[in-house]
């Protein structure tokens, strides 16, 4: 589903040159659940933007869902995230004025489709909030919005599930609720990608690449993470 | 991205914050009900000038005044050059085969008028009975003079309706003998109201008696104030005016390159004269209030501006789930241009509120020029498709990763 080679990207402050990724490699299988864990700075969300065509890389090559994007230019990406990706926020990103209905049939306005409210009530429905379809996102709980968010990634149909630190705003109970959603959408077969540096939230992925200084340090299995033994340095 | 939908994003944009909208529209509101009311009120006075000139036959026919140059309002007998005869009415009647008929006119002012006790002062109008059929005055009473009495110069007299009232309070006038410089008239009949000339003057405040009476029994002289010309056909009316003036050039012998010692007037021209002023302060005021409207489409700039660096994040989501560029470049725009033209259209409605109140204030006919305002929507919401063009270019040249941070 998702084949990286030499993923290299370079940000430019002033004459600074600061490498936030060094040659990145690296693939995931249709319907995996992966976490990507590491320390702030380490380039996980460089990596979660390339990943999610919403950055070009430098060097490398991006093979997403048997298409080369890593070359194309900004109409092509906007059509990429449109048809191929769906994205959960840490911050939610909801139309603050608009009722969830609303907020998830925004992807559909963005491709020339028919029966654009029936699919976002659907996908609504999919995430248990067939109820709360008339409610704006102040009238929802934190669990609410941000299962809202991900009603409005799978309306699309996405080939992948991108989610970045989706449980950073929520508590305790609400992230459990989220994680839950993820998992049982991974077990109907999406593949899905998770941004977090929460071992907690990162032992329910089947896999975590670890990263570190731009590169990947390592991988492990979720029990390892949620052990304690792969925080810190490889055992 | 279907056209419909970018439309339907757009008023969700601008629902979702009124106030701001509000004031957007305001900006363009005030200089379209400006600008509305301005051309309205120049038009309807336009409007009032031709229709006073046509009520009175001015289209259709050229007058000729003495003397050369432009000289405003009506000379009388006593105070213009005597250039103008009886013999050159009679040959443009005879030699020139676009006119139908000829009015000769001898007016004085300031003549004495005594009716018992009553003792005033008006306009007397000497005219041959032709005068009645190319500028017609409606009588509200008795009757006008005709041939007959021009032949036999009688002393007969049409009194205006405020001369008559000045002379008269509320007795009837028919068949009274007043004294126009001492001399007897019998008073033949009263004018309906008319109100101002063209120019300006009190064409209710006025006395009318035959012409020949006028140049035999009262003023004594031969020369004539005007020459009211017929045409058939009032597009024939310009080439007439110009046959005229060569006939009257060598009748009075005038050398090429020598000034007319006449000027022959169209009605067009008066109307030029006349509504000049007006037409140049409407212009002017018009180009203040375009002013305005520039003002407002700088505020409809600044506040897009406000507007697109606050939903940063929500341009940054949209990229995101799949925007192009153009989809929230056309969304910014057409945001502005809907908020402009729905500000330009509550400011006509305004301005046409405000013509027809000004307009009964003022008296004149309200002319609301639908075409003039479709015009003003229009261009109001132009205004906002180009001051929305910048605000939109900076939201479209946002990247997503940085518009998603918030940046």
């Amino acid at each position: 589903m998702i084949r990286m080679e030499a993923i290299r990207k370079t940000y430019r402050m002033g004459d600074v040159e600061v490498p936030a990724l060094r040659g990145i490699s690296l693939s995931v299988r249709q319907g995996e659940f992966v976490a990507i864990m590491g320390p702030s700075g380490c380039g996980k969300s460089t990596l979660m933007n390339l990943m999610g065509c919403l950055d070009t890389p430098d060097g490398g090559s991006y093979n997403l869902d048997g298409q080369e994007v890593a070359g194309l230019d900004d109409d092509a990406l906007s059509a990429v995230r449109n048809r191929k990706i769906g994205f959960v926020f840490q911050s939610f990103n909801l139309l603050p004025r608009a009722t969830a209905l609303e907020n998830v049939e925004l992807p559909l306005i963005y491709r020339d489709e028919g029966r654009i409210r029936e699919r976002a009530a659907a996908a609504l429905a999919s995430v248990g909030l067939a109820d709360r379809v008339r409610h704006k996102p102040t009238e929802l709980s934190g669990g609410q919005q941000q299962r809202v968010a991900v009603a409005r990634a799978l309306v699309t149909d996405p080939a992948i599930l991108m989610a970045d630190e989706p449980t950073g705003n929520l508590d305790t109970k609400a992230s459990e609720e989220v994680m839950g959603l993820l998992q049982d959408l991974h077990r109907q077969g999406r593949t899905i990608v998770l941004v977090t540096h929460e071992p907690d939230i990162a032992r329910h992925a089947e896999r975590v690449i670890h990263l570190k200084d731009g590169q990947i340090a390592w991988e492990s299995r979720p029990d390892e993470v949620a052990a304690g033994t792969a925080t810190g340095e490889r055992p | 991205m279907k056209i419909l939908s970018t439309v339907r994003v757009s008023l969700k944009g601008l629902t979702a914050n009124k106030l701001r909208t509000f004031f957007m529209m305001l900006g363009v509101l005030i200089g379209i009900a400006a600008l509305t009311v301005i051309v309205s009120v120049g038009q309807g006075a336009k409007l009032q000038v031709m229709q006073r000139m046509e009520k009175m036959g001015a289209f259709g026919a050229v007058m000729v005044v003495p003397g050369g140059g432009v000289t405003r309002g009506m000379g009388g007998v006593d105070n213009a050059p005597a250039t103008l005869t009886a013999e050159d009415a009679q040959a443009v009647k005879a030699e020139l085969p676009d006119v139908t008929d000829v009015a000769l006119v001898q007016i004085k002012r300031d003549v004495p008028v005594k009716f018992g006790g009553q003792s005033i002062a008006t306009v007397v109008w000497g005219v041959t009975p032709s005068h009645q059929k190319i500028r017609p005055a409606p009588l509200a009473r008795g009757e006008f003079f005709g041939s007959e009495e021009q032949a036999s110069a009688a002393r007969v007299a049409v009194l205006g309706p405020d001369t008559a009232a000045a002379l008269f309070g509320n007795a009837d006038p028919l068949e009274e003998t007043i004294r126009l410089d001492n001399a007897p008239f019998k008073v033949i009949g009263v004018l309906k109201r008319q109100g101002a000339s063209p120019g300006g003057g009190n064409l209710d405040d006025r006395i009318l008696i035959p012409q020949s009476t006028a140049a035999r029994r009262l003023f004594n002289v031969t020369h004539l104030s005007q020459l009211v010309v017929q045409v058939k056909g009032n597009d024939r009316v310009a080439t007439a005016a110009e046959r005229v003036k060569q006939l009257l050039r060598e009748r009075h012998h005038i050398a090429p390159g020598m000034p007319d010692d006449f000027s022959v007037r169209i009605a067009e021209q008066m109307l030029g004269v006349i509504t000049g002023t007006s037409q140049t302060l409407t212009v002017f005021l018009s180009i203040v209030a375009g002013l305005s409207l520039l003002v407002g489409g700088f505020i409809v700039m600044n506040i897009m501006l406000i507007s697109v660096s606050e939903r940063t994040k929500e341009i940054g989501l949209r990229r995101a789930v799949g925007a192009r560029r153009r989809d929230i470049l056309l969304q910014f725009i057409l945001e502005a241009g809907a908020v402009t033209a729905a500000g330009g259209l509550v400011g006509v409605l305004l301005g046409v509120g405000g013509a027809l109140a000004a307009s009964r204030l003022l008296g004149w006919p309200a002319a609301i020029s639908w075409p003039a305002i479709l015009g003003a929507v229009c261009f109001a919401g132009l205004v906002g498709l180009v001051f929305g063009v910048q605000p939109a270019r900076k939201a479209a040249a946002l990247h997503p990763v940085q518009a998603l941070r918030g940046a």
